[in-house]
């Protein structure tokens, strides 16, 4: 039996055909590469070999401990996005600069940052922060089980979605801030209207979402279960949740990231308290760092809310990655 | 199937470009040959309380001057930061907002008296019997929000009974003031005295107003630029000034004609809207006429005083600032 390495490329995933590649650079010779040797990173791609029966075809695959050239290619991206995000300030605070810009019209990422630092020591930051989490929080269970409920029928009947379907959208089409100071005057401007206006806003995409992922359910796997006598709980907790967990998911992501939207725009009409609120607030007062502060929180709370979903994504959805 | 899916879209394509072919709104205009195109930052929306504005591009009162008036529809703040950089040259802006600009280090300055009075009131339904300031202990009030005319005016009406926040439950209600008086979901709200009230007496419903004039001489809306232009421009401030003093005097004295003019360049104003339009108009006459005794378009030290001292007080600025660099009469000769 001849050892043939065949470098085979795993990020991206290497493809099922089998394909040898040569290195001119190494010569001939690199293709006998000793077994246990660090895997070369060739065009960005770390590299595995495998070794097959010149013969008879795979015989198995050889993993090797990943060079830390390797480790920095596979984790490039991510070490990239805090570089990005430092160029951006770095830009911004040069901006502020060259253009001589006051506080009140652009303030320096410094400004901001002083900013940011009074508001948490003296409680601001975190009294308006825990206000909109509320909001959010309430306004995105009521929305998105809504449209999990709702999604899940009118996913089960065509005929109920094609009633149903015209209106959701005609309510979905209205903006929001044009509904937000309706409810204000009908809800009045405490809490409700605030988890009302969240629960609107987050209610299409979760729907859409929730029709589209039980409607994905391979048909031959419903007769499948019921073939094996399942019940309708069995069907609905064994094949229909997590066959449509992965679009549920895509939907869930938009989701929070617009449950952000709805609470601010509603603690624009009219609240007392909350990030919009402080936006207002500090618009009211000409103080352009403290809207910045609010802003950024704001940006700060979607980032984790999505990253929160992905979490729960890698969790529930882990049964994809080890088939 | 696929051609009228086509036909559908292009549909809505020609809907959405056919209103570029037309104006948005109906503004009188004038030749506008010589003159220099001059910005005003001006409220949220086109309203009969501009109508002096209107009047004044109608009847060329600004293009006498030179002018071609823009009017630029937005929030007090904004305009104030706008006018503060040099982007335009001239607000229309309330005393407090000068106060509270300049002591930002915005270098504005009120230039010319609007309202000779100021136009923001406490209001309330009749059956409260609050009449006067100190009756507001322990009442709900709504206000739009801690900042802003609004805010200040119901500072100043509480400072007056002795009382402070902490004596009342002020409710941030948005611009909702109406509806929350009038379904009793406050006790009380701060608006302008030509909107809730006048909307509120023409559903039939009774108000008592308190006035923040009667207890602190607060400047009122007025024309604001800032240094540079009155420093490189002030030919300019000065035909600015001439055109709106002329334009108010006109609508006060043909206030039938000045309303016609206005429902031209706001239609949505007129049509059925006409009549409660018209009760707007006329309530805001009173505001625009000048004090019996007093030179039209001027302020006083003493006024700017009490504002300056005032906005301190409540903490809408942290140091006390000069009077004297908030204003100037020096335009109105």
């Amino acid at each position: 039996m001849v050892d043939v390495p065949v470098f085979c490329c795993m990020d991206p995933p290497c493809p099922e055909a089998e394909y040898l590649l040569r290195f001119s650079f190494l010569g001939e010779e690199a293709l006998l590469v000793p077994m246990g040797a660090a895997a070369p990173v060739i065009g960005g791609c770390t590299m595995t070999y495998h070794t097959r029966d010149a013969g008879t075809g795979w015989v198995s695959p050889q993993s090797v401990r990943p060079h830390w050239r390797s480790r920095l290619v596979r984790h490039r991206n991510r070490l990239l996005a805090p570089l990005v995000l430092a160029l951006a300030i770095m830009l911004w605070a040069a901006i502020v600069q060259w253009q001589d810009l006051p506080p009140f019209i652009l303030p320096a990422p410094t400004v901001v940052a002083l900013k940011f630092w009074s508001a948490l020591v003296d409680g601001t930051l975190l009294r308006h922060l825990q206000v909109t989490l509320v909001e959010i929080g309430l306004g995105l269970g009521l929305g998105v089980s809504t449209a999990f409920v709702t999604g899940y029928f009118l996913g089960k009947n065509r005929a109920l979605e094609q009633i149903a379907s015209p209106y959701i959208v005609a309510s979905q089409s209205v903006p929001i801030v044009a509904i937000a100071p309706l409810l204000v005057i009908w809800l009045g401007s405490g809490l409700l209207s605030k988890v009302i206006v969240c629960a609107l806003i987050t209610f299409f995409p979760a729907l859409i979402s929730t029709i589209v992922g039980i409607r994905s359910v391979d048909p031959d796997l419903h007769d499948l279960m019921r073939s094996l006598r399942a019940s309708r709980w069995q069907i609905f907790a064994k094949l229909e949740i997590p066959a449509a967990l992965p679009i549920l998911f895509a939907g869930l992501k938009l989701s929070v990231t617009l449950a952000v939207v709805g609470a601010v725009v509603a603690e624009f009409v009219g609240a007392d308290a909350g990030l919009g609120f402080l936006i207002n607030l500090a618009r009211g007062v000409l103080d352009t760092p403290l809207m910045f502060v609010a802003v950024i929180t704001l940006v700060i709370i979607a980032q984790l809310l999505y990253m929160g979903v992905v979490m729960l994504e890698s969790h529930f959805l882990r049964w994809q990655r080890q088939d | 199937m696929q051609r009228r899916f086509l036909f559908f879209i292009v549909l809505l394509f020609a809907a959405g470009c056919a209103p570029a072919a037309l104006p948005t709104t109906a503004q009188p205009t004038i030749a506008t040959a010589a003159l220099t195109p001059i910005k005003l930052g001006v409220g949220y929306i086109p309203s009969v309380q501009f109508a002096p504005f209107y009047v004044g591009i109608a009847k060329g009162f600004f293009a006498d001057e030179g002018i071609d008036l823009q009017l630029a529809h937005g929030f007090e703040n904004d305009y104030l930061k706008l006018v503060g950089v040099g982007e335009i040259p001239f607000m229309i802006g309330s005393g407090d907002q000068v106060v509270l600009g300049r002591g930002q280090g915005l270098p504005v300055r009120y230039v010319m008296n609007w309202y000779t009075q100021y136009p923001v009131v406490l209001f309330a339904k009749s059956s409260e019997k609050i009449l006067q300031p100190a009756d507001l202990k322990g009442k709900t009030i709504g206000i739009p929000g801690p900042f802003g005319a609004n805010y200040v005016a119901l500072r100043g009406i509480l400072e007056a009974a002795g009382l402070s926040e902490q004596d009342v439950k002020l409710e941030s209600i948005g611009f909702a003031q109406i509806a929350a008086v009038s379904t009793d979901k406050v006790n009380a709200a701060v608006d302008y005295a030509v909107n809730g009230p006048v909307v509120l007496a023409l559903q039939g419903i009774d108000t008592t107003q308190i006035a923040l004039d009667q207890y602190l001489p607060m400047p009122a809306n007025g024309l604001v630029t800032n240094e540079k232009t009155i420093d490189e421009q002030p030919a300019l401030v000065a035909k600015m000034v001439r055109a709106t003093l002329k334009s108010i005097t006109y609508t006060l004295a043909n206030p039938d004609e000045a309303f016609q003019i206005t429902l031209k360049a706001v239609p949505e104003a007129g049509g059925e809207n006409t009549p409660a339009n018209r009760a707007v108009f006329d309530a805001s006459l009173p505001y625009w006429t000048p004090v019996p005794g007093t030179q039209p378009g001027a302020t006083t030290q003493a006024a700017w005083q009490a504002a300056a001292e005032f906005m301190q007080r409540i903490g809408l600025v942290d140091k006390l600032v000069p009077a004297g660099e908030l204003f100037t009469n020096a335009f109105l000769k």
